[in-house]
């Protein structure tokens, strides 16, 4: 049994501890938000915020190695869309398919959390190991400026 | 907007009961998005047909026949119904057409979405606003004539009496539906023409919108199939044991027509309960099959080429290939299957719900008519969503085990067992006479496409032939054109080269007037085609009407090292009118990560009879820090909309390849271009006195050895990184000083794809940069 706080709210979850955090979002707590990429960390699809500081594949974080900690999802960021990255996607019709967004959008929540106004260059290097297939990257970069009142 | 599965719920409330009680009351009776039934509750809907439904708060409801898959496709072609009844675009949602609510087929691809349903949804709208028009013309006792409709609002002309469409749908309801209602002039659109965000975003960046794989219904179980390791191999014994010792497994056996599955209760135990399965493979004929067999293949399976005339003053030649290419669409193929004794229903993320319910039927022998098909959001398709064996197998796993689930492949199953563009080789020989004129064009293909280019030349020869190969292909954005425009494009350059000529001029020159020369021309004059650039850069031209008549400037510039940056690409598109430019600025943007990632770094190879490539890592696509400006300019239009899927991708490959020409004189006419060593000289940034290392084995394929001596260093560590031919840092690690700075590390680089790399040794001031080449 592994108890950790999502969106706020205190969980606990019966799975094996090796259980990467992603299929325990998607398969036991519903929440499919987070998106399952690759499964070995590096298209940035499942991304989530641990601890409201850090991003975290989630695909490659145990549920074990949870214990105890605070997970942000996508459906945690806002309840109405009011997050500025949340909004600043919306205006700028950030999404094509929309399915890597989720992940794109949770490592930008981390990103100004550690780098409030990001440059160009802050934001290539924090963003690049989240693909977007459609090959929205210009707008993402610009809703991230926005977000960021820049 | 609200999330898709209610659209779904929806879309059936309103048909089954709504469709029966159109022009009366429609008692509702619907499940929420969970499934759970909710009371019914009486209301008033106008449905005058099947794509438009007004509820009496004003929530209009559009109907979409096609799939979303990041094209915008529910966002345009609502568009052009709320423009045609004057909705109130606040007040608008979605839903999805399913192969039996009557609108039409559901086939999404071609580029065609658009195009089809232009006339038809401008008419279906146009209806519906006639029939609001007439009952409040009725209810105010006036004229129509005397009434206009603007945002969801019936106004009185020569008077100040206004009723909103909600209002009015009890007695629009009434109304006999026009047979021929009038259309706008497109001089009067309010909607179409402006920049409007995809509808679903706000569900998007909620995490609420759902794609095929967060589909969850009651009692679903999860399930994956194992893969063969190559075309043809077969399992000879497998031993389950282990696996269905694991929590979570419910089956590990075969299924009819799939192979040997694994039923679980979650994912996670699925994808484990396959990797604990001992298999013995027999391997199958196709064993030994490689890429460079099947290059050999091609090459020699191309048979004759014809030539130009004897009469040219001056021939040329020269040879393209080009590689397999996987959709790899970020949601991996899957769908959700509820096979039951005399019917079933699907969710699905397809381009083809017509084909899914036919496919359905085939493998269960249910009537097509007793299958529901929903088709949920699709996480990208790029024509690999035109196939349906991900429903086949569901439907045979949920038939078999009598239980709904949903079925997915992992990603290496979905990059191993994808129906890829296909690998083609092409030969072309061009003639000029003493001016530099064109005499002749020969274009051959083996497995790829070869059309004739749009330029006035005479007699242009272009055909195809096949080498038959047990790699399945399929379409991929833009299908044939990938192959066929890449290299006509290349070659009118080589040709106008050939002649001395300008690119821009030796193209424009060539082409007759219209909207393809109009695009050529702006595209140079927004790139600022004659404006002088720095040594090492250089800018490309390409242009093509394969869809919509397009042209791309793409400006790049290569360091003596040979590290290519792609500074800014240029785009020109006559698209007939847009319908919504904020999405064709989209498909645009979109289409040029997908091929700048092809061009320079993706490819499907073939080793031991299988896909070698299984995830990103060795399939890669364009990242953030390689991401160009792309600049797109719309040529103004009022002509009927072409369509914008797959027009901006072909005309980019060639004018980066034209541009890394002109900025290095290096021909690139194999792809990836990351192949290909872009060095002006080999080992550039080694200084003598700063020290030397050495690389070995060179080239390598999967660990290399790197030792060297620093002067200036002879403590701490020394740094070592790998860059991409983009100068993208692909791996980073250190090795610590023996004595005198020396130092020995050896380095796994086997994920990554074969190509040119550079090595970067450094120690506080001191670097030294050399080129790698991974096999």
């Amino acid at each position: 049994m592994t108890t950790l706080t999502i969106n706020g709210q205190q969980k606990t979850l019966d799975v094996p501890p090796d259980m990467p955090l992603l299929w325990a979002l998607r398969d036991i707590l519903g929440l499919t938000g987070t998106k399952y990429g690759c499964g070995v960390g590096v298209c940035g699809a499942c991304t989530v915020l641990v601890d409201n500081s850090t991003a975290a594949r989630s695909c490659l974080t145990t549920v074990a190695e949870m214990e105890g900690k605070s997970i942000t999802t996508i459906e945690g960021l806002s309840t109405d869309n009011s997050h500025p990255l949340q909004k600043a996607w919306i205006e700028l019709g950030v999404p094509q398919c929309g399915y890597c967004q989720a992940g794109q959008i949770m490592n930008a929540t981390a990103l100004l959390i550690k780098t409030p106004k990001p440059t160009d260059e802050d934001i290539n290097l924090w963003m690049k190991d989240d693909i977007c297939r459609c090959g929205t990257y210009q707008r993402i970069r610009a809703a991230i400026h926005q977000a960021a009142g820049q | 907007m609200e999330s898709i599965s209610e659209d779904h719920d929806s879309s059936r409330r309103s048909f089954l009961l709504g469709m029966a009680a159109t022009g009366a009351l429609a008692f509702s009776t619907f499940s929420n998005a969970t499934g759970e039934l909710m009371i019914p509750e009486p209301s008033v809907s106008f449905e005058p047909n099947t794509w438009v439904k007004i509820d009496p708060d004003g929530t209009t409801t559009i109907t979409v026949a096609k799939s979303e898959m990041g094209q915008g496709v529910r966002t345009s072609l609502a568009m052009i119904i709320a423009e045609e009844m004057d909705a109130d675009w606040s007040k608008v949602k979605v839903r999805q057409a399913r192969p039996d609510t009557g609108n039409g087929g559901l086939f999404t691809g071609g580029s065609g979405s658009v195009i089809w349903s232009y006339d038809m949804l401008r008419k279906a709208g146009a209806t519906v606003k006639a029939m609001l028009i007439s009952a409040a013309a009725k209810k105010w006792n006036v004229a129509e004539s005397n009434c206009m409709a603007s945002s969801g609002v019936i106004s009185e002309k020569n008077g100040s009496r206004k009723i909103l469409y909600g209002e009015l749908t009890d007695d629009a309801a009434k109304i006999s539906v026009p047979s021929n209602p009038s259309l706008k002039s497109t001089g009067d659109f309010k909607l179409i023409g402006t920049p409007k965000p995809h509808i679903d975003n706000p569900d998007v960046v909620s995490g609420k919108a759902k794609y095929g794989l967060d589909v969850r219904i009651p009692g679903m179980k999860f399930a994956v199939m194992v893969r063969m390791p190559a075309y043809g191999a077969s399992i000879s014994s497998f031993d389950a044991t282990e696996t269905l010792k694991l929590p979570g497994i419910l089956k590990a056996e075969n299924v009819q027509g799939v192979g040997l599955v694994v039923l679980a209760d979650n994912t996670y135990a699925a994808l484990k309960g396959r990797e604990a399965l001992k298999i013995e493979w027999n391997m199958g004929s196709n064993a030994t099959l490689n890429s460079a067999k099947i290059s050999e293949q091609m090459k020699s399976g191309i048979g004759t080429v014809a030539d130009v005339p004897a009469s040219s003053a001056k021939k040329i030649e020269a040879h393209y290939e080009l590689p397999y290419l996987a959709h790899a669409t970020m949601e991996v193929m899957n769908c959700v299957a509820d096979i039951r004794q005399s019917s079933a229903e699907i969710w699905c993320p397809t381009q083809v719900g017509d084909d899914i319910r036919n496919a359905v039927a085939n493998v269960t022998g249910l009537s097509a008519n007793s299958i529901t098909v929903n088709t949920t959001l699709l996480g990208g398709g790029f024509g690999r969503r035109l196939n349906t064996d991900y429903a086949s197998i569901a439907a045979r796993i949920s038939k078999a085990f009598k239980v709904p689930v949903l079925f997915m492949f992992s990603r290496q199953d979905d990059m191993r067992g994808d129906a890829y563009r296909p690998a083609s080789y092409h030969i072309c020989k061009g003639g000029l006479d003493s001016t530099g004129k064109v005499t002749g064009w020969v274009h051959k293909t083996v497995n790829g496409e070869a059309s004739n280019p749009p330029y006035q030349i005479q007699s242009p020869n272009s055909n195809s032939t096949s080498v038959g190969l047990p790699i399945p292909t399929g379409a991929w954005r833009s299908v044939g054109h990938t192959s066929s425009i890449f290299v006509n494009e290349c070659f009118i350059d080589e040709l106008a080269v050939a002649a001395g000529k300008d690119p821009f001029e030796f193209r424009h020159n060539l082409l007759p007037n219209g909207k393809l020369k109009t695009v050529l021309e702006k595209v140079a004059e927004l790139a600022e085609w004659t404006k002088p650039l720095p040594k090492g850069w250089g800018r490309g031209i390409a242009c093509t009407d394969a869809y919509s008549a397009i042209a791309h400037v793409v400006e790049v510039s290569v360091s003596n090292a040979g590290i290519l940056k792609v500074e800014r690409i240029v785009a020109v598109v006559d698209c007939g009118i847009a319908i919504n430019p904020m999405g064709v600025e989209a498909q645009i943007q979109g289409a040029s990560v997908d091929a700048l990632s092809t061009a320079l770094k993706s490819e499907i190879t073939i080793e031991n009879g299988g896909v070698k490539q299984s995830t990103f890592r060795d399939f890669e696509w364009l990242r953030m820090n390689e991401m160009p400006k792309v600049e797109v300019h719309i040529i103004p239009s009022t002509a009927s909309p072409n369509g914008m899927g797959e027009a901006g991708f072909p005309s980019v490959s060639p004018a980066l390849c034209n541009a890394i020409f002109n900025a290095t004189g290096i021909r690139v006419r194999t792809l990836p271009i990351q192949k290909t060593s872009l060095a002006a000289v080999d080992d550039p940034e080694i200084n003598n006195n700063i020290g030397e290392i050495n690389v070995f084995p060179s080239p390598f394929t999967s660990f290399f050895k790197v030792e060297g001596q620093l002067n200036t260093a002879s403590s701490g560590e020394v740094l070592i990184s790998i860059q991409n031919l983009l100068g993208s840092t692909l791996l980073e690690t250190s090795a610590p000083f023996t004595n005198n700075g020396k130092f020995s590390q050896e380095i796994n680089f086997s994920p990554a794809s074969a190509g040119v790399y550079f090595l970067t040794v450094k120690s506080g001031s001191a670097l030294i940069m050399r080129k790698i080449v991974k096999e």
